[in-house]
């Protein structure tokens, strides 16, 4: 069995020696992203602001939730779900994409998911710029809890990271994995409050996304950056939870499979 | 820092890699496996086990090794890419793998971001970078591309770059694989002159190439890997030349037996083959002989022999292993490599000798001897003896030839892959009596499915009987008897046990005169001769599954078969000729067949003239035995 302590220490010592490579290749991944389109970083921008009108006209039509100024709750959850769907895509291809960092070179391969979440933070960071300039100055909605949005940026982070890690080992392993994580990402979208709102569920379908871990974190997302309110106890709970899971589970999973890694790319 | 202390120490390596049948183990099988407990469907293949070398620091180190040899997952294991799965790597000072250049290049970005980027990628801190930076990009001679992304760079181009950022980041170890070519002829050898540098400065280098002009005058080590081993560890030029030895050699086979740490020089193991075929098996035998063609294999060879005693050096086979060795040894001075993979089918006699003689020879090479595999008739049909391509069959008996062949033809039909499209014979069984003027002829076998061919082969020893009886003609005028002993090559000692009896009572019954006047043939059974010549300084004729006639005052010896021995009695009795003498083994064959083979022949030899008649009569018992059930 993988020594769990000495895997942590293996695992964080790792990404702290290559934190300026983390750094250095994330800003690349930015850079690259939209390097030779004509627009070039006014997509981060221009992405969320699209996706938003499209959503906000959608499900202001069919669906009956009463949220008002819908299309910023929409604006907000959309953010935080590309993101999020992001680093899980991009997340779980990364060893593979990454192919002569991994296979030709000593780099422990933990490494790559992280500059991968880092980049896509830093970009939701950015969007989120966009949230800011429509809650400011149209819909005049700022709540206090905003204050605590840092914290939620840095959860969101380390929720992105470990489970893009475990994603990214695991489908470098089992190539299935990929086809598995298009297909739930879609159905999570629905089983995610992103376009609606937990609280307007029936309560039976509530119970039902008291069992998704990925619905409780929008739930506080929503809750301190929408709502202004304080997430409910439940959700915080699931999400820690599940956070402290998919980290240990993150360096098990490096810790147990490091030595078959590069070969198996 | 470079340490006075070895810089690389490999010890007691091992490596498998496990092959996936497609590309990538999908989680159908894992789970799959999970529930057969751990009986996974994929293959995997051993690359080292337990290789151990060091490097000392300053070192120049080169692998050489055909390719798939384990060279380059080698240094990705020095380089820390891959993990070993048993044994230790110990890498003292800093160390550089240019296991493939600009691997981490990203070709959106210019030359200058790569170079920070694969800086950090070789380890270097940024803050040391950007002091070197300048260098580097001197170092390069890119001049203004150096701001152009790397995409429009061209390969030499690109290659020049990363040459520059490993070599600049002034590391103690230098890993490279195969690269040391880079760019134009001016850059190619800017990049010896820093490379010369390095080696000036004491650092240990330790690269791949199949350069061998470079090998030659650059390295001052060279180890030749073979199949995961070190088979050549020392001076570049010997290396070189031990290297060339192994490219000649035929292609070997896949097969191969868990061959154990082996010293230097080491080469003695796992698959004989190739080189014998093309080496001295050629010039010791014809190439006709081996004809085993198997599609869709690489070709190989694997001595199969009936009894150890085959191959031991007073043994009677025509391939004894001495003569082997002599030659293995002969082609060993010439720097070639070969493996041998012996396969004995009946245990007991001669084994412990046939290894005594093995080990002996390893001994004096300084070699290890792998594993010689000893497998008994009963095995066959599981062991994997079988699975190289060609193999070469000699020394069988009737009986356990067409057996072996029923089994080969069962494993290789019963694998898909593989098919059998010509099994051929040769040598002893020239004694079977060919239709005259034909140089071979098929013999259809109900249960094989593949034609056997048997070819009338000149290499073989003793020839024909014609040929026996020719080179001692039987001289009635001076002899009284003759005693002709025929036995088979694969003469078991009880066989011979039961023979030497029945000579021994034949000759007690003869007056003094006679016995004196007796003169007994030796041919082809070193035993035999060696229990029946000191006082009588005769030969003997050695042949069994034959009856041999000499139709006048003639003893009689016959193995293996109690009825035909039988019959023969009888039909000699029926003559007013006496048999002394004989044996039984247990074997019994279809008796109509045979009653009507054997009459035809006794009417054949006593219608004929003179009284030197000597005739066989042929067994097909075997086929025969398999036919009745």
């Amino acid at each position: 069995m993988v020594d769990l302590l000495r895997a942590h220490s293996e695992y964080y010592s790792n990404i702290y020696k290559n934190r300026e490579l983390i750094w250095i290749l994330a800003k690349r991944d930015l850079a690259a992203r939209y390097k030779g389109s004509v627009l070039g970083f006014l997509w981060t921008f221009l992405n969320p602001l699209l996706l938003m009108l499209t959503y906000s006209l959608v499900f202001r039509n069919l669906s009956r939730f009463e949220i008002p100024d819908y299309s910023l709750f929409v604006l907000q959850g959309v953010l935080i779900w590309q993101a999020f769907s992001a680093c899980v895509n991009e997340g779980s291809f990364s060893l593979l994409a990454a192919g002569g960092l991994v296979t030709k070179t000593p780099l422990p391969p933990e490494v790559i998911p992280f500059k991968v979440v880092l980049a896509q933070c830093m970009n939701l960071l950015l969007a989120f710029c966009v949230y800011a300039v429509f809650a400011i100055f149209i819909y005049k909605r700022i709540p206090y809890t905003l204050l605590a949005l840092p914290l939620i940026f840095v959860f969101l982070a380390l929720f992105f990271v470990y489970l893009a890690s475990v994603l990214s080992v695991l489908s470098a392993l089992y190539r299935d994995i990929q086809q598995l994580v298009g297909n739930i990402l879609t159905i999570l979208f629905f089983a995610t409050p992103v376009v609606y709102s937990f609280d307007d569920m029936a309560p039976n379908i509530q119970n039902l996304l008291l069992m998704n871990p990925v619905a409780q974190v929008f739930r506080i997302t929503s809750d301190v950056i929408f709502w202004g309110r304080m997430p409910h106890g439940s959700a915080i709970f699931i999400s820690f939870a599940c956070l402290l899971f998919l980290q240990v589970f993150a360096v098990f999973v490096t810790a147990w499979f490091r030595r078959r890694l590069a070969e198996r790319i | 820092m470079i340490q006075t202390s070895a810089a690389i120490s490999v010890e007691n390596l091992w490596k498998s890699f496990t092959y996936l049948s497609r590309g990538s183990e999908t989680l159908k099988e894992t789970f799959l496996s999970w529930l057969r407990r751990g009986s996974s469907g994929s293959k995997s293949r051993e690359l080292y086990n337990g290789l151990s070398f060091s490097i000392q620091s300053g070192e120049v180190v080169a692998f050489l090794g055909k390719n798939g040899s384990g060279k380059s997952t080698l240094l990705k294991l020095i380089s820390g890419i891959y993990w070993p799965d048993r044994g230790e790597i110990r890498v003292n000072g800093k160390l550089s793998a240019l296991i493939e250049l600009g691997a981490g290049f990203h070709p959106e970005f210019s030359g200058r971001e790569n170079v920070f980027i694969y800086g950090q990628v070789l380890g270097m801190p940024r803050k040391k970078m950007a002091e070197i930076v300048q260098d580097i990009i001197e170092f390069s001679e890119l001049g203004d591309f150096i701001d152009q992304p790397v995409k429009v760079y061209s390969s030499g181009m690109y290659m020049r770059l990363a040459f520059s950022v490993a070599v600049m980041i002034d590391p103690d170890i230098l890993v490279i694989d195969e690269i040391l070519s880079v760019g134009d002829f001016s850059f190619a050898r800017k990049c010896m002159a820093k490379m010369n540098e390095f080696k000036a400065m004491g650092k240990t280098i330790c690269l791949v190439s199949h350069d061998l002009q470079t090998v030659q005058s650059w390295a001052t080590r060279a180890i030749v890997l073979h199949l995961g081993r070190v088979v050549f560890d020392g001076p570049p030029e010997e290396a070189v030349r031990f290297y060339l030895g192994l490219e000649k050699a035929a292609p070997v086979s896949s097969v191969g037996i868990a061959v154990p740490q082996l010293e230097t020089p080491s080469l003695f193991s796992r698959d004989l083959l190739g080189l014998w075929q093309d080496r001295f098996l050629t010039s010791f035998m014809k190439p006709i002989d081996f004809d085993l063609d198997v599609v869709g294999r690489e070709k190989a060879w694997v001595i199969v022999a009936s009894s150890a005693n085959d191959l031991l050096p007073f043994g009677y086979s025509h391939l004894k292993l001495s003569d082997l060795l002599a030659k293995f040894e002969e082609s060993f001075h010439q720097g070639e490599i070969f493996q041998i993979r012996i396969c004995i089918l009946k245990d007991g006699e001669g084994l412990s000798q046939l290894k005594n003689l093995l080990n002996g020879f390893c001994t004096h090479h300084r070699l290890k001897l792998a594993d010689l595999q000893f497998h008994t008739f009963e095995h066959l049909g599981s062991a994997s003896v079988l699975l190289p391509a060609q193999c070469v069959f000699y020394s069988l008996d009737w009986v356990s030839t067409s057996q072996v062949f029923s089994t080969i033809e069962y494993r290789f039909t019963s694998s898909s892959s593989v098919k059998i499209e010509h099994i051929a014979l040769w040598g002893e069984h020239d004694f079977l009596e060919l239709p005259r003027g034909e140089q071979s002829f098929r013999l259809q076998c109900d249960s094989c499915r593949v034609p056997l061919s048997f070819k009338r082969t000149s290499c073989s020893i003793p020839m024909t009987i014609k040929q026996v009886v020719d080179s001692s003609p039987l001289d009635s005028s001076q002899t009284f008897f003759k005693v002709v002993v025929l036995s088979d090559f694969a003469l078991s000692s009880s066989s011979l046990a039961l023979v030497l009896r029945s000579l021994q009572d034949f000759c007690s019954r003869l007056s003094a005169s006679d016995r004196e006047a007796l003169e007994f043939l030796f041919w082809g059974d070193p035993i035999a001769e060696a229990a029946l010549s000191p006082e009588n300084s005769s030969s003997c004729v050695a042949w069994g599954d034959s009856l041999i006639f000499s139709a006048n005052k003639t003893v009689f010896v016959t193995l293996n078969q109690h009825d035909i021995f039988l019959k023969v009695e009888e039909a000699l009795r029926n003559r007013g000729i006496t048999l002394i003498g004989g044996s039984r083994l247990d074997k019994c064959l279809s008796e109509e067949q045979m009653a009507v083979e054997l009459e035809q022949s006794f009417r054949d030899a006593f219608s004929s003239q003179g009284n030197e008649v000597m005739f066989e009569a042929k067994f097909v018992s075997a086929f025969n035995d398999r036919r009745n059930g």
